[in-house]
């Protein structure tokens, strides 16, 4: 871990033996609800109507640039509702609702591209898109942009690895095995369970993306259990990471890993590196070696109200609710419900809302368990100062924010160097709502 | 169809690790309580009545302002009467009530309030109380009650090692006990006396992470490198350091006063250099000064500066050298 400028470990990732666990898929729900937009470009444009119907697997919304990604049917059965609904970041968004026939008939897959070596990266980021493979890079990108940046005006892509005038070339690819938020363990759990596939995944990156550096980022304990899954040739090197928070958050890692800085506001490719989670790489080995889409979401449901945590495979548009239930989880007990981990995630308003694209964790926590904050004054222990892996001050930025100073230019630009990493409202004594402050300031700025 | 199901929505992060003011607070107090009782041993009831009667005083001011500005009453939190027991705990156990009543509410009024509570204030409240005593009624803070156990004494008051310097050379001064300095039979403030109690509570503090260790090691630091040149250059005019560290209040100003969050700076090298211009400030007020301790002024001063010092930090990640220079 030399020459890095992040603090890689301020809070053990405490998981106890649930990496141990086993996935269990959760059943076909019988309503779904489907979001045109799961990614960072234009809303994808619905295929369907109420009252037809679908089959498990069909697209329901076709990607209306390079952007964006298609949106796929998590079950068969009758389109009831094609209309824009609340979505689970705080605004609206259309969606489909798809009633299951209790059937799962599947539709037919793509072709599987089995031979990719020889297939043009072009065609295959066609597929992946296609397929709906996003990953999460700043917002949730499809896998083709965050590999190869879009030109947003003539809407094509730049050229795979090539160096333009605001990027270099991409050069690195890292494939995490381990969780960015505590209590979240799909990744390693994943690997455990894939890791005969680990080579046949670092193979297909290498292909996409032509870089030559490959770096496989385990846990300690997993470091034996990949050198022998990825055997002498796979051309990826395996380095260990600390299992701690905001270690594990992408930007941090990168940092570690590579030495290389992501600027305030930038994403990893302006890094010239792509971060990707090991269920990310699955997914798109999936969808070229098999050519099936992807409509398929790991989740660890952990907090207070789900005992014991469970891991779980769950379709994409299943309601909150019908994931607790299946954990056996009493909805009463529920105080606070988050679509995320503790430190990131997003606090749900209705038990209705579906599971999408890119979230690892829903948590659910009792009234005792909910962080109360209380717009208090800062009383300058410079707690957060300390913990904060950015070098920020949080303890001045939120006084600006408080009392709505958004002008200064410094202010601003440290203001864009915040990570949202959320440990400074996690330590504050005053119980300051530190990150509601500074996405208030960030969207008023239009960061 | 998705409708709201009664659940508290917020933004990240959900946890929190569990810390409050009050219990840093409370902590604080509690550490305080060894060198409090150890004060009490030495200088009797009246001891425990001043410390009783300023954080009384300190709670009840506090309160009326909170309601007088229509405020939240926030008093449970513990801030008040930390701050009521530091002014007490810096007064001679002699100290009549009526000043204890005036310099505790001086306290909350004029050190906290008009800068706008908790949080706010540039100076430490407990040090604007104790300054407004001092400059008021100088005589008061002259005269420290003789220790004795239990203060059952018929002796007259004495002088704290610190004034015996100023007033009759190093000589005198020689004669001071360390060791009786340690244990806190020496003349001066109810809670400054006994050098083991305050550093035993400073070391509570630093463990359960309620300060970090550099203001305090820092203070110690400045005290002793700057005594010990004084020392070195002519040991039959100066005292030697350690005198400086257990005589007057200068190790309640280390770990109790110099660390208030407030007051002084966040940064690591803002922290170290506030801490060692205190103990730098100390030796320089005690040895060209007029006044004896110069805690309490050293303490203040480098208040002031806490702003400047709070701008000497690490490089932001990711904004580059020359844009932090253009803002």
């Amino acid at each position: 871990m030399k020459g890095t400028l992040f603090k890689s470990s301020v809070l053990p990732l405490k998981t106890g033996k649930l990496d141990r666990l086993p996935m269990t898929e959760v059943p076909a729900p019988r309503e779904a609800i489907v979001f045109m937009r799961q990614h960072s470009g234009e809303v994808c444009k619905p295929v369907v109507e109420a009252g037809d119907r679908v089959l498990l697997g069909q697209v329901v919304g076709t990607a209306q640039d390079q952007q964006g990604a298609d949106v796929h049917s998590p079950v068969s059965g009758e389109v009831t509702l094609v209309a824009p609904l609340e979505d689970p970041y705080g605004g609206f968004t259309l969606a489909a609702m798809i009633v299951s026939d209790g059937k799962d008939e599947a539709a037919e897959a793509m072709e599987p591209m089995a031979d990719f070596n020889n297939m043009p990266p072009t065609r295959m980021f066609e597929r992946l898109r296609r397929a709906g493979v996003t990953t999460y890079d700043l917002e949730p990108t499809p896998l083709s942009a965050a590999i190869c940046p879009v030109d947003t005006a003539s809407d094509l892509p730049t050229g795979i690895a090539e160096s333009t005038t605001e990027l270099p070339a991409l050069d690195t690819v890292i494939v995490n095995t381990v969780d960015e938020e505590p209590l979240t363990v799909i990744n390693q759990r994943l690997f455990i369970d894939n890791r005969d596939r680990a080579a046949e995944g670092i193979a297909l990156m290498k292909r996409l993306t032509g870089a030559p550096r490959v770096i496989f980022a385990v846990r300690k304990s997993h470091e034996k259990i990949a050198v022998k899954a990825l055997g002498p040739d796979s051309g990826a090197e395996i380095k260990v990471v600390p299992v701690s928070y905001p270690g594990t958050l992408p930007i941090v890692m990168i940092n570690a890993l590579t030495s290389r800085t992501i600027p305030p506001g930038g994403t990893a490719r302006d890094a010239g590196v792509l971060h990707i989670s090991f269920e990310i790489m699955l997914d798109a080995l999936e969808a070229i070696t098999k050519g099936s889409a992807n409509i398929y979401e790991m989740l660890t449901v952990s907090g207070g109200a789900v005992n014991p945590p469970k891991n779980l495979k769950v379709r994409i548009g299943t309601p909150l609710r019908a994931v607790l239930r299946f954990v056996g989880c009493r909805e009463a007990g529920i105080e606070k419900l988050v679509l995320g981990g503790p430190m990131r995630g997003k606090a749900q308003f209705s038990l209705d809302m579906p599971v999408v694209k890119g979230v690892n964790t829903i948590l659910a926590l009792t009234e005792s368990e909910v962080a109360e904050v209380k717009e208090t004054s800062c009383i300058n222990c410079g707690d957060c100062v300390d913990i904060c892996p950015a070098n920020l001050q949080p303890n001045l930025l939120s006084r600006s924010c408080e009392f709505f100073k958004y002008d200064n230019p410094q202010f601003q630009k440290e203001l864009r160097a915040c990570i949202e990493c959320g440990l400074c409202g996690y330590v504050c004594p005053s119980h300051r709502p530190m990150m509601q402050y500074f996405l208030n300031a960030k969207h008023h700025l239009g960061m | 169809m998705i409708k709201p199901s009664g659940l508290t929505v917020s933004a990240a992060p959900h946890v929190h690790c569990g810390s409050s003011v009050q219990e840093r607070m409370t902590l604080q107090i509690l550490a305080l309580v060894p060198a409090t009782l150890v004060g009490i041993y030495f200088f009797g009831l009246h001891a425990a009545i001043v410390v009783l009667l300023s954080m009384a005083a300190a709670m009840v001011s506090e309160m009326a302002l909170q309601k007088a500005l229509k405020r939240e009453v926030s008093v449970a939190d513990g801030s008040a009467a930390l701050t009521g027991l530091i002014f007490a705990l810096l007064l001679p156990a002699s100290a009549p009530w009526w000043a204890v009543v005036l310099g505790s509410a001086f306290c909350m009024i004029m050190g906290k309030w008009v800068f706008g509570g908790l949080g706010s204030y540039p100076f430490n409240p407990a040090l604007v109380g104790y300054l407004m005593v001092k400059i008021s009624w100088p005589i008061l803070l002259t005269e420290w009650p003789a220790p004795a156990p239990f203060g059952i004494t018929n002796a007259l008051p004495i002088e704290t090692g610190a004034e015996i310097l100023k007033r009759y050379g190093v000589t005198m001064a020689e004669q001071f006990s360390m060791i009786n300095a340690l244990l806190g039979n020496q003349a001066g403030g109810i809670g400054a006396v006994c050098g083991i109690a305050l550093i035993a509570g400073g070391v509570f503090l630093i463990s359960r992470k309620v300060f970090s260790w550099h203001i305090p090691v820092a203070f110690i630091a400045g005290v002793l490198l700057v005594g010990g040149i004084f020392r070195i250059m002519n040991p039959a005019e100066y005292a030697s350091p350690f005198f400086h560290l257990l005589s007057g209040t200068t190790l309640l100003g280390v770990f109790f006063i110099a660390p208030e969050y407030t007051t002084s700076p966040c940064t690591i090298w803002g922290k170290l250099l506030y801490g060692f211009g205190c103990g730098v400030m100390v030796m320089i007020i005690r040895v060209y000064g007029t006044y004896p301790d110069g805690v309490v002024f050293a303490i203040l001063l480098m208040n002031l500066l806490t702003p400047i010092f709070d701008r000497i930090r690490p490089k932001v990640v990711g904004i580059m050298k020359e844009a932090q220079a253009d803002g």
